[in-house]
């Protein structure tokens, strides 16, 4: 569960997040949607407790979250927009640094089960920095997953991948909705979005301007970029405009 | 609501940061040729005493071993703490950072494994220099001092701090490249200073209104000052003025300032990397 | 550290304005070989004195200046600055209070200045040894007067009796007669006139001294710390001579120190008693001021001019491993110049009765060849902390000690080498067919 109240984050003159509130209920999967520098990626780092935020509060699971609180990190696994491996490291090596960090029980087992998860199990000997954007983004995913969080905090999961990669991310996302975890992805690509997210809210400009659930998006705009486009061009109806 | 969170102890995550950093170090070329040019530069020194006893028929040094293990571990810090600069700049630049902060890791624990996997580093390098001084000790002849062991562990705390001084230099920048030129810089500043030292103390002096009077007032200030900052002074005084001629006590006030040194430095690279946040490039 | 960083800016002022008649102790101190008169500005700091040595506390009115060159306050304190008179009080650590009434002294070099040692003369005694050195110095200088009025005379005669032969004279004179008396033997010993002032020994320890003037009031600007300092220990030092260049010896004070010898020339090991001081204690002992040791934990030995009696019945026991293999005695040599000969001198065992002069040297000689590792001295236990490892090396040549250098190197292409091979097979087994399951963990690794 994810409880966000009124959230800000400035930088210099600029407000990047601005009295953000947001509820995402366990199981769910929320869209996370808004233009480049709309402030999605400032929000989850805030949510990652890695990033300070000028006033509001969010709860993961209940928990606070704190800049420099450890435990509360045990709860998500996260993927940044850019995957980023250590150049010495195969997939396994990395996974298996991660499993260690997380103090995952039986380590060796569980990295060969994210692998086959994520569908790398046949790349484990080869070096992280060799793969494919595709592939890296699954790695990430894979990292996520070790120390079995009930949150997911994806950013731009899919930004960058082929139709096929974008596939496999999505049914991925599905498949961990179906265990049980709460996802929370981020996206400036809508068309993505609707397949897979239960519910979406957009951001324009730090501000959070529109949230429903996909399917009542759909029912009042046709499509997705209607929605978007109705929303940050100023031509919103009242009733779909968040408090 | 969810149970509490599984709690990940800081020494383990300490621990596993520090494997990693360790076996990055190790598992590259660089330690090992920095070894061996320490070595070679050891050789070279003792070189003197070598021929010194040629010449001569006979000769009573004090300890042959004093410069030679001086400089090896000189260029031993140098190196890690190069190092040290270079793979926490990495570390920012190449985005691996951020994601070290997606696990229970945070400014503390980072630092720790850091400083530790590089001592444990170097600590791998002391039985390389040990085998090489002894093979050398067997072919110059000359015998390696008892205190040699007791330099070698001890010289772990000044390094310690030659890789909190390294990884605090490093916080600022946001390129491996600028990493290096800072760190070179302040090297270059802090072994030139007690060299210049060396060198104007021999100039002589023939009126009080010389200009070389002033300049070395300045470098005596200078120098006074980075007696107690400079990791390389630290490093000097334990083994060589310390260790090597049986002046533990001097030694002893040397371990407990690097020590004191160290936890001073770390913390205010914990504290900087807290202002500066762990995203990769950010200011 | 922060008296560095003063003193640093202070000399960035410009010299300070001359203190005019400072307090300015003036002690004779000696360091065992000689005695010196050290000037103890107020700036100065605590006064530092070798422990078990008569120190005369000369205290003399004086201006200071301040040298930037040595960054040292200097005095020009002579022997005509005016004495600040009065009974020096020492307190030890205790807070005991002694004081010391200045009393008669005098310096006297019973063998000259500058050769052998130097004694202070106290009391009565001091006013004996001047009247007998005024009356000594006087004879030998009459006598000396006397010698060369003989000589003149002589001359005359010899001149006069030459120029009579100039004249060739049908008969001539005899001439005068040789002169044979032998000019009286030089006076060297030499006396300081005597001054007053109090002198003391002290124990090893700290202090503080002051003067109490007649009146019994404090004299206001006397109050110092003094330090006396002892040896940590006494050990037997060894100064020694290579055969083949018996002018260039080498000194082995430190029994720590191993002897390394190339074992192709005799050596000759002169015993020299020494001690070993705190370094900074020895060096400000006549430089108060030196900046040179900071460290004060930094230790040397130094040779003590008490040497060793050359007719001492002392022997050198050496060692071959745990095997005594022999003792050498102290013996008497002298170098002698040969011609034709490559070495251009030899060394020999003195005898006397020869004909020759004194011998140039005594010292215990180690022939070449003779396999040593350990060497130490025996006589009557006088001689502690005289043993010396010695090694006999024969260096290999200087390339090849950069061979054990490179071990490092060699070490790292070997592990990555095997590194290389072990990660080629295991990639040919992935993808070989019928090769381990894809998700399966493969091997040790993991
Ligand atoms: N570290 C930072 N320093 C200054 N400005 C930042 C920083 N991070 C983000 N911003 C600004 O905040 C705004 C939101 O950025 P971001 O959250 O990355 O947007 P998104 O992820 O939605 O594309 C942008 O205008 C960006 O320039
Ligand atoms: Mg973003």
């Amino acid at each position: 569960m994810i409880e966000i109240d009124r959230l800000t984050r400035r930088f210099g003159a600029r407000t990047a997040v601005d009295g953000l509130t947001l509820r995402v209920a366990p199981g769910e999967v929320y869209g996370f949607l808004g233009a480049n520098g709309a402030g999605k990626t400032t929000t989850m780092r805030m949510m990652l407790g890695i990033l300070a935020s000028d006033a509001g509060t969010i709860r993961v699971c209940g928990r606070l979250v704190r800049r420099g609180d450890r435990d509360g990190r045990m709860l998500v696994g996260a993927v940044g927009e850019v995957q980023h491996f250590y150049p010495e490291m195969t997939c396994q090596a990395y996974l298996k640094f991660f499993a260690d960090l997380f103090d995952v029980p039986q380590p060796v087992q569980r990295v060969a089960e994210v692998l086959a998860d994520v569908g790398l199990a046949d790349r484990a000997r080869d070096r992280a920095v060799d793969l494919s954007k595709g592939l890296q983004q699954k790695l990430g995913l894979a990292r996520a997953l070790l120390h079995d969080p009930p949150v997911l905090l994806l950013d731009e999961p899919v930004s960058g991948l082929d139709p096929h990669g974008i596939r496999e991310v999505r049914e991925l996302i599905c498949r961990e909705r179906d265990k049980g975890r709460l996802v929370f992805f981020s996206s400036h690509v809508l068309a993505e979005v609707a397949q897979v997210a239960d519910r979406v809210g957009i951001m324009n400009r730090g501000r959070l301007v529109y949230e429903n659930t996909v399917a009542g998006a759909l029912a009042g705009h046709g499509t997705l970029e209607a929605a978007f486009v109705a929303v940050t061009g100023g031509n919103v109806r009242q009733a779909e405009l968040v408090a | 609501m969810t149970p509490a969170p599984r709690h990940v102890p800081a020494a383990r995550t300490v621990a596993v940061l520090a494997r990693r950093e360790a076996a990055a170090a190790l598992g590259g070329f660089g330690v090992y040729i920095a070894t061996t040019v320490a070595l070679v530069a050891a050789v070279w020194l003792l070189l003197v005493d070598v021929r010194a006893l040629d010449v001569a028929g006979i000769l009573v040094p004090v300890d042959p071993y004093r410069a030679p293990l001086d400089v090896a571990l000189l260029v031993l810090a140098l190196f890690f703490a190069v190092s040290a600069a270079v793979s926490t700049a990495r570390d920012r630049a190449s985005g691996t950072l951020e994601v070290l902060f997606y696990g229970p890791v945070d400014e503390t624990t980072y630092l720790l494994g850091k400083l530790v996997g590089l001592i444990v580093a170097y600590a791998v390098t002391l039985p390389l220099v040990a085998a090489g001084l002894f093979g050398v000790a067997l072919l110059s002849g000359f015998a390696l001092p008892g205190t040699l062991p007791a330099s070698l562990v001890l010289s772990l705390v000044p390094a310690g701090m030659v890789v909190g001084f390294g990884i605090l230099l490093a916080i600022g920048t946001s390129r491996v490249r600028s990493a290096v030129l800072v760190l070179g810089v302040v090297a270059f500043v802090m072994l030139g200073a007690a060299a210049a030292n060396s060198i104007v103390l021999m100039v002589p002096i023939d009126h009080p209104s010389s200009p070389v009077l002033a300049l070395r007032d300045a470098l005596a200030g200078v120098n006074a000052v980075l007696h107690w900052v400079s990791p390389f002074a630290y490093m000097q005084r334990i083994v060589g003025e310390g260790v090597a001629i049986g002046a533990w006590q001097t030694a002893g006030i040397g371990v407990a300032g690097a020590l004191v040194a160290t936890c001073v430095m770390l913390a205010l690279a914990a504290a900087w990397l807290r202002w500066r946040g762990v995203q990769r490039g950010g200011e | 550290m922060l008296r560095r960083l003063i003193a640093a800016a202070a000399l960035a002022l410009p010299l300070p304005a001359l203190a005019e008649g400072e307090v300015v102790y003036w002690p004779l101190v000696t360091d065992g070989t000689e005695y010196r008169r050290i000037a103890y500005p107020p700036q100065a700091g605590g006064l530092v004195v070798l422990a078990d040595t008569t120190v005369v506390f000369d205290v003399r009115r004086a201006d200071v200046n301040y040298w930037p060159i040595t960054r040292e306050h200097l005095s020009d304190v002579t022997r005509g600055s005016p004495v600040v008179a009065g009974t020096l009080e020492i307190v030890d650590e205790a807070g005991t209070v002694t004081g010391i009434v200045p009393e008669a002294y005098l310096l006297w070099y019973p063998e000259g200045v500058g050769a052998g040692q130097a004694e202070v003369v106290r009391g009565e005694r001091a006013a004996q040894v001047y009247e007998s050195y005024l009356a000594a110095a006087r004879a030998a200088a009459d006598a000396l007067r006397d010698h060369q009025r003989l000589v003149a005379e002589h001359h005359a005669a010899v001149e006069a009796w030459l120029k009579i032969a100039a004249t060739r004279p049908a008969q001539l004179p005899p001439p005068p007669p040789e002169f044979t008396i032998p000019e009286p033997e030089p006076y060297n010993a030499f006396a300081t006139a005597p001054e007053a002032a109090p002198i003391v020994s002290l124990r090893p320890g700290r202090y503080t001294i002051r003067l109490r003037d007649p009146a019994g009031g404090l004299v206001p600007g006397t109050e110092r710390h003094l330090t006396a300092f002892a040896p940590l220990t006494r050990g037997t030092g060894f100064v020694i001579r290579p055969g083949d260049r018996w002018t260039q010896p080498v000194i082995s004070f430190s029994p720590e120190a191993t002897v390394y010898a190339t074992g192709r020339t005799d050596l000759y090991l002169q015993p020299v008693p020494v001690a070993k001081y705190v370094a900074r204690d020895f060096t400000r002992l006549f430089r108060p001021q030196s900046h040179d040791v900071v460290d004060p934990f930094l230790t040397l030995w130094v040779p003590e001019l008490s040497g060793v009696d050359p007719a001492a019945d002392i022997s050198l026991t050496l060692w071959n491993g745990t095997e005594q293999v022999g003792t050498r005695a102290l013996a008497p040599f002298r170098v002698t110049q040969t011609t034709g000969r490559s070495l251009g001198y030899v060394i020999e065992e003195f005898r006397p009765g020869g004909g020759t002069l004194a011998p140039d040297f005594t010292a215990i000689k180690l022939d070449r060849g003779t396999a040593l590792t350990r060497v130490a001295l025996a006589g009557g236990g006088q001689l502690p902390d005289s043993e010396r490892h010695i090694r006999e090396v024969v260096p290999a040549a200087g390339w090849a000690l950069f061979v054990p250098a490179l071990l490092p190197l060699f070490l790292a292409l070997n592990v990555k080498a095997v590194a290389r091979r072990r990660r080629q097979s295991a990639l040919k087994l992935a993808g070989a067919p019928g090769g381990a399951a894809p998700g399966v963990v493969r091997g040790k690794q993991g």
